[in-house]
């Protein structure tokens, strides 16, 4: 079922991944391909391991100590997992979080953020780059005439699809969103639905949800995560129809989890 | 008498005496206030601020080289104390924050804020008054700054763990290296609370004569030279309030009504701060 998918073009190769906190794996055997310019969801009920896959893949557990990984998980012909220069592998992996990290600045200095750690600092293409930015991920309608107000002014999805603008800034191949509407309001959240759904043209997506409708309404490709383990993945048309595996059935059907 | 009349009586009686308790204390900061008010203000002339100390009975003389050592004492103190324990809050929040090393540190601290400051007043004379050969001004602003460094260290640690771990990740996110994370996000985020603590810090040390005593002393004349002793408005009240002589015991009253006022007026800045960043939260 897996060579369905990895026919199209893969992004992300992961095989054999495992990681550990401390001395029993918290994923198992994980092997998937994620496909460019897709949006691909992890579902699962809590504690599967879903946000612990989606975190191995920008190496952000790298800042917590007691952790290994197992496996390879191939971007650009290298195994991430061994790249010692992190820095450049996360300018090239964004991630947008559970809740709106807006930092304690600027609107345009949230945005110029990342594009001045790569060292552009150019003013006019740094304007050019928010404007880009803020139009892609729908706010710059918004907030064009606040651009040098404190970004905590913005209300709670404005500050989410300020991250998603920030992290788009910086033209990453992959952004990793982890439940990013799991603290918004439905009409934020089908904004922010819709906006992944546009920005797919230029990354590639992997998200975390909660929430098996949102998988449903916003992914291609859909991997379901039960104990650590993927225990099936597909394209979200089969995993919601006809899915092979009767744990994934039973999810779905919301049997458990 | 049933159980429910029982807890009303119960209750009255914990309101009043917590209440009791609790103008008890107060009665003695405005007794305090009111005394320092009254004694003080009328001492208070232009006199005080330009003149040195005059020898008691001419009449006139004022404190102006305790104002200006207390400022040069205060001032050293700061620089040393400060930056130290902004480093270590830094360290404990963020590089140590899964260290016991750092948390030993940390409980340290807790401990040295309540040391009496004599001790430490003491230990610096030991460490460095005997070894430089005599009282000196650098010595008491040292020993001002260690006074300092556990307050601001302790705030600095819990203002920068309250920022929350997301916030850092979001950066690390976007490619950042780690100082730079703390410099541009933590510090950022943190700036009005670490602020606060270091000017809490600078009321504590502001009201301190006893470390002062064995460091810095006293001088009758106006010095800015931090390698001789150097006279500081704590001292000073003190030797002119234990005088015999009533201009003397004048002065003291005018130099304790000004440090208090200074003090009060620190302290309600940091509370105004506090409250002006973090109403929302």
């Amino acid at each position: 079922m897996i060579k369905s998918v990895s026919d199209t073009n893969t992004i992300l190769q992961i095989n054999e991944l495992a990681f550990y906190y401390g001395q029993s794996p918290t994923l198992k055997n994980i092997n998937m391909s994620i496909t460019a310019k897709r949006i691909t969801a992890l579902i699962g009920p809590s504690g599967c391991g879903k946000t612990t896959l989606l975190r191995c893949i920008n190496r952000m557990h790298d800042l917590y100590p007691g952790n290994k990984y197992k496996g390879e998980i191939i971007y650009n012909n290298q195994n991430l997992l061994e790249l010692d220069d992190i820095t450049e592998l996360r300018s090239k992996i964004g991630m947008v979080f559970q809740t709106p990290t807006a930092f304690p600045m600027t609107i345009y200095n949230n945005i110029t953020y990342g594009l001045k750690l790569k060292g552009i600092k150019n003013k006019s293409e740094l304007e050019g780059r928010v404007e880009k930015a803020l139009k892609e991920s729908a706010l710059f309608d918004e907030v064009k005439d606040r651009l040098k107000e404190p970004a905590s002014g913005l209300s709670g999805g404005q500050q989410q699809r300020l991250c998603i603008a920030r992290a788009l800034a910086v033209e990453p191949d992959i952004i990793l969103f982890d439940e990013p509407t799991s603290s918004l309001d439905p009409i934020s959240t089908a904004k922010i639905e819709e906006l992944m759904y546009t920005i797919k043209a230029d990354v590639t997506i992997v998200i975390v949800t909660h929430n098996m409708q949102q998988a449903a309404r916003i992914s291609d490709f859909t991997a379901f995560m039960y104990l650590g383990e993927l225990i099936e993945f597909n394209s979200t048309d089969i995993i919601f129809t006809k899915p092979v595996e009767k744990k994934t059935e039973e999810y779905i059907t919301g049997k458990f989890g | 008498m049933n159980i429910r009349k029982k807890r009303k009586i119960i209750n009255i009686a914990a309101l009043f005496f917590s209440f009791l308790a609790a103008c008890l204390g107060l009665f003695w900061l405005g007794f305090i206030l009111f005394s320092v008010i009254s004694n003080g203000l009328s001492s208070i002339n232009l006199e005080l601020f330009t003149a040195e100390a005059a020898p008691p009975g001419f009449g006139g003389g004022g404190l102006k080289h305790a104002f200006i050592g207390q400022l040069i004492i205060s001032f050293f103190a700061v620089i040393i104390g400060v930056p130290i324990g902004l480093l270590g809050g830094t360290f404990m929040a963020e590089y140590g924050r899964n260290n016991k090393f750092a948390k030993f540190i940390s409980t340290l601290s807790d401990i040295m804020v309540s040391l009496p400051s004599i001790v430490i007043g003491t230990f610096v004379y030991a460490i460095l008054v005997i070894p430089m050969g005599g009282f000196n001004g650098i010595s008491g602003s040292i020993a001002l700054a260690i006074i300092m460094i556990p307050v601001v260290l302790r705030t600095t640690e819990d203002m920068m763990k309250l920022v929350p771990w997301s916030m850092r990740e979001a950066a690390f996110a976007l490619g950042a290296p780690y100082h730079k994370v703390i410099i541009q996000i933590v510090y950022k985020s943190s700036a009005t609370g670490i602020f606060t603590g270091a000017l809490l810090a600078i009321a504590r040390i502001a009201g301190e004569t006893a470390p002062l005593l064995f460091t810095s002393f006293n001088n009758s004349f106006l010095t800015t030279n931090i390698t001789q002793p150097m006279a500081s408005l704590t001292v000073s009240i003190y030797q002119y309030a234990m005088s015999p002589y009533t201009e003397w015991q004048e002065i003291a009253w005018a130099a304790s009504l000004i440090i208090t006022l200074s003090i009060l007026f620190i302290t309600i800045l940091g509370r105004v701060i506090i409250k002006w960043r973090y109403k929302d939260q």
